[in-house]
């Protein structure tokens, strides 16, 4: 008796839950929740090991599902119909963010942004003063709460300190149009920020043709507050979190021209000289766009308006396999390689 | 159908000529960006060798802090590893341009006088630019420098410069600049160690075609009748390179135009030294030492080897008497060493300036100081096409 009430209960809690549901994950919900964490005497909370109870009765937290198989090769696992892009896996091709592997399996701190599930970043220097390198507001970041989403992470919306409830409502969020008014409108759950997602391959950059496009602006002196990328654009995000590279105040970024103090973001490439060249796509240095309608596989720099130079014009943004998460090795010693991202824009200095 | 190839092979002359100046790349030619012995900052030691960011630091911070120099503290213009030009002494560049001991290059970087590398004068002491800039005001009136803040002031606003800029740059371009002698600083200029070190100023007019100048044809002294002085202590080899054949500027970048484009500019430099006043034009075309033959047979055979009497017309290059950096001469940046042997010029006497002059000339006069009559731009007191320098 006891056991049909429960029984009862779950179906009505179900049906309350799948009414609030739009269609973006796709799958039985049990493939990711659980309305217990139990059954017949089990954890079910099992994804990334027991991770005990979540907020929105997940059965993993973000690293449970998205780190589902950490020495498995697929970079999006499929759990009984539901695809999980994955943050970190042990196959060849990475995600457009990179691959949390190269910080966590070989411990080598350097390589990406250390949340604290996957490992603790060990220099305390890259918190400074602030909770990260170039912060310009106090964050509160440290090695053990630096996390996905969150107040301490990139996700979701940083206003809140609780990664999953960050991002509630996301994974259920129609993002057919993004338009940065929800965590589940924004870009990749990046809250406020725009940009166009890749359908073809999705969570991967591929090719000229095949890639996701970022927003940017030409207007390298806005701030970002702690919650609101400066004009929605992707380089706004990680101002957020490292404002000195990014943002108005021009004792630390040298303002809107040439000499720059810090290297520009948010600034479109020069029509005129060495930038003239790169009229290719690349993703070994992409650009930023203000209008990321469409995919394109073009450059065309115009000086003001588009094409655009940010910070994932040389970072990854999760982890890669390179000194201080770069997009190439440019700390290799073969000079040649270390420069290659630098000519995709300064054409000149090869 | 001849006409149709006559436009195709102009056609084709054009694309390899625009193809000629598009940007490639000169910077790992240079040898900042040499991977053996270019930049190697002693504190971003994970980059190789010739690495952008031993220079540029893209946030002036790794792993939370700067890297050394970081004092003054922060973020410098072009994202440099400090500020770019403070004073005579105090510059961007001097960070590691400044001898064996107390730079920021790897392993120290010595770099020598111009006597020394083309006159092959090697008893010259003086192993650093930062040295050869230290030279004259203020911290020694019996030597003389290139006065760094005048070039600076001159060249802000013209030909691309701004206020921002580095007066080393006026005669440098820092990602093509190569050695000469390439990396061999202790030895004078051979053939097989040529480089191309000063690109010219007015170039900088679009950055992004300045490229090293005097490696091209037009850009010799050989535009000129030239005689290419003796080395020290030699009447058989020759500057710059210690050839014993070429003698006739086809291995001598074209100093006169490249000095000339602020020293024959309008209105000229000016000197704070000097009292603030505009240096003297130098109107090469029109002086003796330049471009205009000798006005008095007698000058013209008056002179010493390798110069002979039968050439009126000799043309010289400025490096022939002046250091481009510094020099230990009192004044003027006086080469210490001309034509062969050295020069000693203290102070402004007869005899002092006797030891430059009689380099070249036999003749003198038991008067006053040569450059009373003899300066640049001097002309005849009576004859007025007559020049007397
Ligand atoms: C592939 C994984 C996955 C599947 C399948 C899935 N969910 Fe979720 N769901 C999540 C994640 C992750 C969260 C927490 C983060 C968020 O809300 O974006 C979540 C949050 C929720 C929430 C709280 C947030 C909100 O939107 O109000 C409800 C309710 C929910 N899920 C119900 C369901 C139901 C009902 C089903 C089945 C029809 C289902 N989910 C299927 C992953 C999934
Ligand atoms: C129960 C499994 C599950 C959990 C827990 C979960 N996710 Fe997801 N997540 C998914 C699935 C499935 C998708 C793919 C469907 C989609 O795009 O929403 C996804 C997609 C995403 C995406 C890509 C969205 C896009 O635009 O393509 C992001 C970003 C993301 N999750 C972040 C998080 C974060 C941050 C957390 C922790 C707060 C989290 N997820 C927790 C299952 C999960
Ligand atoms: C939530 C705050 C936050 C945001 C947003 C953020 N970062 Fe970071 N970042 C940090 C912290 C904290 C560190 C230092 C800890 C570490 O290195 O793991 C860091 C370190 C880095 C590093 C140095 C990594 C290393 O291993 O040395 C790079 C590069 C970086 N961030 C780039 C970015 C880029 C690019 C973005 C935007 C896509 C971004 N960050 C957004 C907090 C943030
Ligand atoms: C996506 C294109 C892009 C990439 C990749 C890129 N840059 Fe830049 N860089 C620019 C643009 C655009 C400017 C600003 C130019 C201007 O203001 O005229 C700039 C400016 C600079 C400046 C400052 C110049 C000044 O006038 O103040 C330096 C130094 C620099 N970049 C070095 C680098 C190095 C080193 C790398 C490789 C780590 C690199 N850049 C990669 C586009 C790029
Ligand atoms: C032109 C390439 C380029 C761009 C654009 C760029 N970075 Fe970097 N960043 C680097 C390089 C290279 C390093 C490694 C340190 C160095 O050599 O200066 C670095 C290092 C970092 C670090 C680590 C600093 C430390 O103390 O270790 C952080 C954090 C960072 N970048 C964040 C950003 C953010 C945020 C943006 C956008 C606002 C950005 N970067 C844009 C090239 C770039």
């Amino acid at each position: 008796m006891k056991k049909s009430l429960i029984y009862i209960v779950s179906i009505i809690f179900f049906i309350v839950l799948c009414s609030q549901v739009n269609a973006e994950v796709a799958g039985n919900c049990a493939n990711c929740h659980t309305m217990h964490n139990s059954q017949s005497g089990s954890d079910m909370a099992t994804y990334g090991g027991t991770s005990g109870n979540n907020p929105c009765l997940t059965r993993g937290d973000c690293i449970g599902c998205h780190a589902y198989d950490t020495s498995g090769t697929d970079n999006v696992v499929n759990i009984d119909g539901s695809l999980v892009p994955q943050v970190w896996h042990n196959g060849t091709k990475d995600l457009a963010a990179g691959n949390f592997k190269y910080i966590a399996s070989n411990d080598n701190d350097r390589k990406g942004h250390n949340v604290a599930a996957i490992d603790p970043e060990d220099t305390a220097a890259m918190f400074g003063t602030n909770g990260a390198p170039g912060a310009e507001n106090a964050l509160g970041i440290t090695a053990a709460n630096f996390s996905c989403a969150g107040k301490y992470g990139c996700h979701g919306d940083r206003a809140v300190t609780d990664e999953i409830i960050s991002v509630k409502g996301a994974h259920h969020a129609d993002d057919g149009t993004i338009d940065g008014m929800s965590t589940g409108t924004s870009y990749r759950f990046l809250k406020g920020v725009l940009g166009l997602e890749n359908t073809n391959t999705p969570w991967q950059n591929i090719s000229p043709t095949d890639h996701n496009e970022y927003k940017g602006i030409n207007g390298p002196d806005t701030t970002s507050s702690t919650t609101t990328p400066a004009n929605a654009t992707i380089s706004g995000l990680c101002g957020e979190c490292h404002g000195y590279y990014h943002g108005t105040n021009t004792t630390e970024t040298g303002g809107t021209t040439s000499p720059w103090i810090r290297h520009p973001t948010d600034f479109s490439l020069p029509s005129i000289g060495e930038y003239a060249s790169y009229t290719t796509y690349s993703i070994v240095a992409p650009v930023a766009r203000t209008d990321v309608s469409a995919v394109s596989d073009t450059v065309n720099p115009g000086g003001t308006t588009d094409d655009i130079v940010m910070c994932l014009s040389c970072h990854g943004a999760h982890a890669t396999n390179f000194y201080k998460l770069m997009r190439w090795e440019y700390d290799s010693t073969t000079l040649a390689t270390a420069l290659e991202g630098c000519n995709v824009c300064h054409t000149s200095k090869n | 159908m001849n006409n149709m190839k006559t436009i195709f092979l102009c056609l084709a002359i054009l694309i390899f000529l625009v193809g000629g100046v598009s940007n490639a790349g000169t910077y790992l030619d240079s040898a900042h960006g040499n991977s053996t012995y270019g930049v190697d900052r002693t504190s971003t030691t994970q980059y190789a060798t010739g690495h952008c960011a031993h220079c540029h630091e893209q946030h002036a911070s790794i792993g939370g802090d700067e890297p050394s120099p970081d004092s003054p503290a922060g973020p410098d213009d072009y994202l440099l590893f400090s500020d770019n030009h403070t004073s005579q002494t105090v510059n961007f560049c001097f960070g590691c341009h400044r001898g064996t001991v107390g730079g920021y290059q790897t392993g120290g970087l010595v770099n020598r006088s111009y006597s020394y590398r083309a006159g092959g004068w090697t008893s010259d002491t003086l192993d650093n630019i930062l040295q050869a800039f230290t030279y004259g005001p203020p911290a020694s009136t019996t030597s003389s420098s290139h006065k760094l803040d005048d070039i600076k002031t001159f060249i802000t606003g013209k030909w691309g410069y701004t206020a921002n800029s580095n007066p080393c740059i006026a005669c440098h371009n820092p990602h093509a600049v190569q050695g000469d002698p390439a990396n061999s600083a202790s030895s004078a200029k051979s053939s097989g160690t040529r480089g191309y070190p000063v690109s010219l100023p007015s170039d900088h007019a679009d950055k992004y075609v300045w490229d090293v100048y005097g490696d091209d044809a037009g850009e010799k002294m050989s535009n000129y009748v030239y005689q290419a002085p003796y080395r020290s202590g030699s009447t058989s080899i020759y500057e710059p390179d210690g050839s014993t054949t070429t003698t006739d500027g086809t291995n001598l970048t074209d100093y006169v135009t490249l000095c000339t484009d602020c020293h024959h500019y309008s209105p000229t430099p000016v000197s704070t030294r000097l009292g603030n006043t505009n240096l003297r034009d130098i109107d090469w075309a029109a002086s003796v030492h330049g471009g205009k033959a000798s006005w008095s047979k007698t000058d013209a055979d008056e002179r010493k080897l390798p110069y002979k009497a039968e050439e009126k017309n000799y043309v010289l290059a400025c490096t022939d008497c002046h250091e481009p950096h510094g020099s230990p001469n009192y004044c003027y940046l006086i080469r210490k060493e001309v034509n062969g042997a050295t020069t000693a010029v203290a102070a402004d006497t007869n005899t002092d300036w006797d030891t430059l002059c009689t380099r070249c000339h036999t003749y003198t006069h038991e008067s006053n100081s040569c450059i009373n009559c003899h300066y640049h731009g001097a002309l005849h007191e009576s004859n007025p096409n007559q020049p007397l320098f």
